[in-house]
């Protein structure tokens, strides 16, 4: 009835689609809401049902019930069959699938290379490959429980029934109970699980059974992988080595991992051994252990001879990152226009002078293939052009994601370094290209702010010369105090003033080739030349009055402002500052918001395609 | 994958399908007649997303916000979907 009145008015006219929309969207975050508040009736399998499932497929047992350990990965159960033996049941349903999904979701925009892979086409499929595994396993001479078989019952709930494994798991035992011999049996079962190319993806030690004999079983065989690679091998390495630390303490699980695997293996395991390639459950027991992970780093480190214990890079983006691009987005794209009494603005977007758009475009272009130029000026060598473009296209996609334009440097030092580029000096050399592109923008705000003169005094109010004297008195001052604590100066003289003393010595190196020094600044010129022109053009679009001096200006400021903002691309306060100042110089609002909205769709958002495209050519070429 | 388990058990063999779900929905307890599908969850994400999306529609058009139509909506949806597993006959 409701329906039919909510559809009734939606006919005559009394509400919009857009209205209706928002309506049932609404309900259904309600109803939703409603859902995971106070759940939904428990109608999956239960012991009568599973029992009755096992018969029909062949596989009698007597009552069934739960194992009595708690679980949410799967329902487990426990059986006994006709013939005496002990069954454990797994017990997958729609709910673990779906669990599942928004998991490896969830790790998918966190984490890069840690080894995932694209989930199973169905719950069956998931189902199968886990026995299948189990059974490679147990084929691979490593003792695992074996598998009896796959049952599915008729609403479709797969069922995996095992033998039961009796005795402890491994983190439940006794510190006594530890022995060096159980640890050597355990590594050489993951050593049989790796030269059969079969990784656990989950070896912890709750993943491990011990009978009372002191053998250890590997179970939980859920997101183990065939044909597994090298890094998904390592982290099964990295995630038993900490796990087992927390029981045994370092040096007995990296002298144990040592003594099987071998110090090669062991070696490739330390960059992993940090908090995000590591488990939950781990992760949680480092949490009340802090420094152990450190500990067992330097101990792995040492003992296979590796010099150093720098990290694997899986972080692919932090949430907080995330949560800053979203507020910073929201925040123009919804509440500026209304500050800015501009309501509609992306209906203005649409009434824009089409004939600008390719020009805009083409500026925005224009700024990739100057970000190349720039960045050949910096090496010795001569760098293919295309291939250097395509990496300012997807140095622009990285730095979508990360603050200050650090993840796109990072890409760029790793092109130049698969490019024939000495590591040091490909870092050298995006640092030469960062330091001269801060000083063309400098010597541009000077000549922009010159040229345009009285224009920008409603705008930027100049300090009087005794306010200046003041302000560098007070930076001074704070300056001064901060250096005079040890640890600041410790870390000027350490870290700061090396790199600074570095980037200007490159910086000298460049300048004495003439060439080279006309790209480097050439290009870092025509880099920021080219945002102004695109704004310039945007502002164009709608009909706005220009000034090229003016608008300059106020890019530069806007840009200069934006950088310290953190972050990426300063998405948010650059929208913000820069509309608020083409306004300052008598730009009207209703130009200035959908220019500036125009503006950034050309140059910050329309790239990210293409700047995907380019990362994972790159990527498949080899060439990061 | 990381792991499921990621779920604290595992004294004995068993899957490991959802840690963030896991210790997002391990927040109440709810009665043994009940439980919490992650898949509630997906269509709670799901839908703030397509709120999200339908709200900047909605300011764009200029359409009322809160009209009768939309209320009666939000009523009408609230009610099927948060009892549609209570009605269901399996």
């Amino acid at each position: 009835m409701l329906l039919a009145g909510g559809a009734a008015a939606g006919a005559s006219g009394a509400a919009g689609p857009a209205e209706l929309a928002a309506g049932g969207a609404a309900g259904l975050l309600a109803g939703f809401g409603v859902r995971v508040a106070v759940g939904v009736p428990d109608r999956r399998l239960g012991p009568d049902g599973i029992a009755a499932a096992l018969s029909s497929a062949g596989l009698p047992v007597g009552p069934v019930r739960p194992a009595g350990v708690p679980a949410k990965g799967s329902r487990p159960f426990v059986a006994v069959a006709a013939d005496g033996r002990e069954l454990f049941i797994k017990v997958l349903g729609a709910d673990q699938r779906q669990a599942d999904l928004l998991y490896r979701a969830y790790r998918a925009v966190r984490l890069k290379d840690v080894g995932d892979r694209r989930p199973a086409a169905s719950l069956r499929q998931a189902v199968e490959h886990q026995a299948l595994a189990g059974v490679m396993a147990e084929r691979a001479g490593v003792d695992v429980p074996r598998v009896h078989g796959v049952v599915v019952a008729p609403d479709g709930t797969a069922l995996l029934v095992m033998d039961l494994v009796p005795g402890s798991s491994l983190d439940l035992l006794p510190a006594g109970e530890i022995t060096d011999d159980l640890l050597l049996r355990l590594w050489t079962a993951v050593a049989r699980l790796h030269d059969a190319h079969l990784a656990h993806r989950s070896l912890r030690a709750a993943n491990v059974m011990v009978e009372p004999c002191g053998r250890p079983w590997v179970v939980d065989f859920s997101f183990a992988e065939l044909a597994a690679s090298r890094r998904q091998m390592d982290l099964d390495v990295a995630e038993l080595l900490a796990s087992l630390a927390l029981l045994v303490g370092p040096d007995r699980a990296v002298a144990s991992a040592a003594e099987v695997i071998g110090t090669a293996d062991l070696a490739a395991a330390v960059p992993l051994l940090q908090t995000l390639a590591l488990s939950a459950g781990t992760r949680r027991e480092l949490r009340a252990d802090k420094g152990l992970l450190t500990q067992i780093r330097s101990a792995a480190a040492a003992r296979s001879g590796r010099g150093d214990e720098e990290l694997a890079k899986i972080e692919r983006v932090r949430p907080r990152t995330l949560l800053a691009v979203a507020a910073a987005t929201g925040a123009f794209y919804i509440v500026l226009p209304e500050l800015l009494k501009a309501s509609g603005s992306w209906q203005e977007v649409l009434h824009a002078n089409w004939t600008w758009i390719p020009a805009i475009l083409a500026a925005s272009v224009l700024t990739y293939v100057a970000s190349a130029i720039s960045l050949a000026g910096c090496v010795a060598i001569r760098l293919p052009f295309w291939p250097l473009l395509t990496a300012q296209f997807a140095s622009s996609f990285i730095n979508r994601i990360s603050p200050a334009n650090v993840g796109g440097m990072g890409l760029n030092a790793r092109f130049l370094q698969k490019s024939g580029v000495e590591p040091a000096a490909g870092v050298t050399a995006v640092g030469v290209n960062a330091v001269a592109g801060l000083m063309v923008h400098l010597g541009l705000i000077a000549i922009f702010f010159t040229v345009a003169g009285r224009q920008l005094s409603g705008t930027f109010k100049l300090p009087s010369p005794s306010k200046v004297l003041l302000a560098l008195g007070i930076i001074a001052a704070v300056v001064g105090l901060i250096l005079a604590t040890r640890r600041a100066r410790r870390i000027a003289a350490r870290t700061i003033l090396p790199r600074v003393r570095s980037a200007l010595a490159n910086l000298r190196e460049v300048a004495r080739r003439p060439g080279k020094l006309i790209l480097l600044v050439g290009g870092s010129a025509l880099v920021t030349l080219a945002y102004i022109g695109a704004l310039v053009m945007s502002v164009l679009a709608f009909g706005g009055p220009v000034s090229f001096a003016g608008i300059g200006a106020a890019y530069l400021a806007a840009a200069a402002i934006a950088t310290v903002s953190g972050t990426p691309g300063g998405v948010g306060t650059f929208e913000a500052v820069m509309a608020s100042l083409l306004t300052g110089i008598g730009i009207s609002a209703s130009v200035a918001v959908p220019a500036v909205i125009t503006y950034r769709l050309a140059t910050y958002w329309l790239p990210v395609a293409p700047g995907w495209a380019a990362f994972r050519l790159l990527q498949r070429r080899d060439l990061i | 994958m990381r792991r499921a388990e990621d779920t604290g058990q595992l004294a004995t063999d068993q899957s490991a399908t959802g840690l963030l779900p896991a210790s997002l929905l391990a927040a109440a307890k709810l009665p043994p007649s009940r439980y919490r599908n992650p898949g509630d969850v997906i269509g709670l994400i799901v839908a703030a997303g397509a709120l999200a999306a339908t709200l900047i529609a909605v300011r764009e058009t200029g359409e009322p916000l809160f009209g009768l139509a939309s209320g009666l909506a939000v009523v009408a949806v609230t009610g099927c979907v948060a009892a549609l597993p209570w009605l269901r006959p399996w």
